[in-house]
């Protein structure tokens, strides 16, 4: 071992307190002697130092955060690989729910379910525990997600609020309310889908795709795989949606077929999500209502949403999200973000860390950004927009970012300006000029800055 | 003691607040002990506060700061050798506050960059990072929930600190690679 490595060996057992009295002695000669041995020493005690600050500053590991009750989970940020406190209950469900699934193909026609840990739901307005579902019950999820195994290994993932009756033992169905999310994994499987009280019918081949219901008159039909035939069994013939199209119909405009390159319509939420899965999800490759997934871009621990809320306390976090449809040939559209604010679980140190900043940001699809709102511990963690375009930013507000507000953020190229509204009151104005259209939004946090949503949507509006 | 203006006080302390990094980074470098450096920062504090009068504004609050703190780990480093623990010599003091500084100066950059450089560890090295500075756990636990041995576990940490510092040390040169 050459003297380098004996010297880095012995500033790690220093900086790790194991260090023993004779190495000691070897390293404060060369220490003395060696001004590369000394930078040595700053640069790998920075980095220790640096790795405790961090860490220390993305929250004190204390018994009720190691308890079951944690928020925080030791978790890889990988959504394949899923490891968290709630893993166990997990995996029990879904033992539970496999062995429940072959019992009831053996047994009876009852198709399997599986609730997340969290998740509320009623079987015919009873509140249930149950793990299958039968033929002509409906099944009401309130929050959470529950999946439902329709036949073979296609299934069924309802977000709460949401609402699906089971017709019978082949798989068919009527999605009533909400959304469902279906991964149809058989091509003759025979399951169709009915919508709402509306005639159109589904006839899904191997297929992922989500059906969403706003009101009685309008339905989303998304798919992000394979292929997916609508019948609206009124003498028109059947729509095929290919691999991420998405056709919308409303009651009272005609059919409206999204394909990759097709502007979103002006009135359209692009982007909306109320965290509304169950407390500790990994956010990163979470879908959201609409748009998404979101994906987390660096952050110190994993991430998680749930429970109606996304705080991002616990060390720095740059998480960005892609906006569902194509903004592409629209010219100049009117974007509204929308979000409402709550006060983060790390609040204590807001006041410590000078360095602190919030920030939520729409960019471009070349990832120019647009325009932003920030807050800086400097200015107490209240709100400025920020014309991301020309750098210019706006007077501090008396908005804070660590309470519970309801912002609002318009940005209009036609109009020339970018409106900064609290709690439905115009606080603040800036000029703003861009031919670019937004097509994702960022929420970054940085030394102590922290923020905490109920939630987050995006909608092009009519001017 | 006369009144002072109030944003007098005001700058001082924000200026205190604001090199509390860099000073603690500072007292654990010529102390070499985390433990020690945390107590040594709190008496630093109260002397800065008590002695307020003595800096002269528009001067380096954060040299001034330094010395303080050169005078206070001497102090207790002499306290050491009397009790014939390990401790850094005075010439070895005089160096280490001459130097590092200049250090500190980086610490923010140095902050970014390692930001960056966690973003590309393997997961196992990032369960080991986190076992080792958000629990502070000993590597007991993790060594036996990850079938390793504790020595495997302490010479990865070693290994994991010294490829962070190259790879800041990149960052600080290229920051766009």
């Amino acid at each position: 071992m050459n003297l380098q490595s004996k010297t880095e060996r012995r500033i790690h057992a220093l900086l790790d307190g194991s260090i023993t009295e004779e190495d000691w002695k070897e390293l404060h000669e060369t220490l003395l002697e060696d001004p590369k041995a000394r930078q040595l020493y700053y640069d790998l005690l920075c980095t220790d130092q640096m790795l405790r600050d961090l860490f220390s500053d993305a929250g004190e590991v204390t018994p009720e955060t190691e308890s079951q009750d944690a928020p925080i989970v030791f978790a890889p940020t990988s959504p394949s690989q899923p490891r968290s406190w709630k893993w166990p209950a997990v995996a029990a469900a879904l033992i539970l729910g496999a062995i429940g699934l072959v019992w009831s193909f053996s047994r009876t026609p009852a198709h399997s379910l599986v609730a997340a840990p969290g998740s509320h739901f009623s079987i015919d307005g009873a509140a249930s525990y149950a793990s299958s579902l039968h033929p002509g019950e409906k099944l009401e999820v309130a929050d959470g997600e529950v999946t439902v195994f329709l036949v073979s290994t296609s299934q069924v993932s309802l977000k709460g609020p949401s609402g699906l009756t089971l017709l019978d033992k082949h798989g068919r169905a009527v999605l009533h309310q909400g959304r469902a999310d279906f991964d149809i994994a058989s091509a003759d499987s025979g399951i169709e889908i009915g919508v709402g009280e509306s005639r159109v019918v589904v006839h899904p081949f191997i297929s992922r795709f989500s059906l969403r219901i706003d009101d009685p008159q309008t339905f989303e039909v998304s798919v992000s795989s394979g292929e997916v035939q609508l019948d609206r069994r009124d003498g028109t013939a059947p729509v095929t949606l290919h691999s991420n199209e998405t056709l919308r119909l409303d009651g009272t405009k005609p059919p409206l077929l999204m394909r990759p390159g097709t502007p979103n319509p002006p009135g359209s939420v692009i982007f909306d999500d109320d965290f509304s899965e169950p407390e500790s999800t990994l956010l990163n490759g979470k879908p959201a209502d609409v748009g998404g997934p979101w994906k987390v871009v660096s952050e110190l621990l994993p991430s998680v949403a749930g429970g109606g809320k996304l705080d991002t306390s616990h060390g720095f976090k740059n998480l960005s999200v892609q906006f569902s449809g194509s903004q592409l040939g629209r010219t100049k559209p009117v974007t509204v973000l929308t979000f409402q604010t709550l006060t983060p679980e790390r609040i204590w140190d807001k006041r410590k860390r000078l360095g602190g900043i919030e920030r939520i940001i729409l960019k471009a699809a070349d990832g120019a950004a647009l325009c932003a709102v920030e807050a800086a511990a400097i200015d107490d963690h209240h709100w400025r927009i920020r014309n991301a375009i020309t750098g210019e930013q706006s007077a501090v507000t008396p908005v804070s970012a660590l309470g519970e507000q309801s912002i609002k953020l318009r940005c209009d190229p036609v109009a020339g300006q970018i409106t900064f509204f609290a709690n439905g009151y115009q606080i603040a104005r800036l000029p703003y000029q861009s031919d670019k259209v937004p097509s994702s939004i960022a929420v970054e946090n940085e030394d102590g800055g922290d923020l905490a949503f109920r939630r987050i949507s995006v909608e092009l509006v009519d001017r | 003691m006369t009144s002072e203006p109030s944003s007098d006080i005001d700058e001082f302390v924000r200026e205190l607040t604001l090199c509390q990094m860099d000073l603690f980074y500072m007292i654990r470098a010529l102390t070499g002990d985390i433990h020690a450096a945390s107590d040594i920062r709190q008496v630093v504090n109260i002397t800065l506060w008590r002695k307020r009068s003595d800096f002269t504004p528009g001067t380096s609050f954060k040299n001034w700061a330094f010395q303080v703190a050169r005078f206070h780990v001497m102090h207790h480093l002499r306290a050491l050798s009397r009790s014939k623990t390990v401790a850094f010599d005075d010439k070895l003091l005089d160096l280490f506050t001459a130097e590092f500084p200049a250090v500190t100066d980086e610490l923010p950059d140095r902050h970014a960059a390692l930001k960056h450089c966690l973003s590309k560890v393997t997961e196992k090295d990032a369960e080991l990072l986190r076992h080792r500075y958000w629990t502070d756990q000993s590597l007991d636990d993790l060594a036996m929930r990850t079938n390793r041995s504790v020595g495997t576990l302490k010479a990865r940490l070693n290994q994991l600190r010294s490829s962070l510092k190259r790879c800041i040390e990149g960052q600080l040169q290229s920051p766009a690679s």
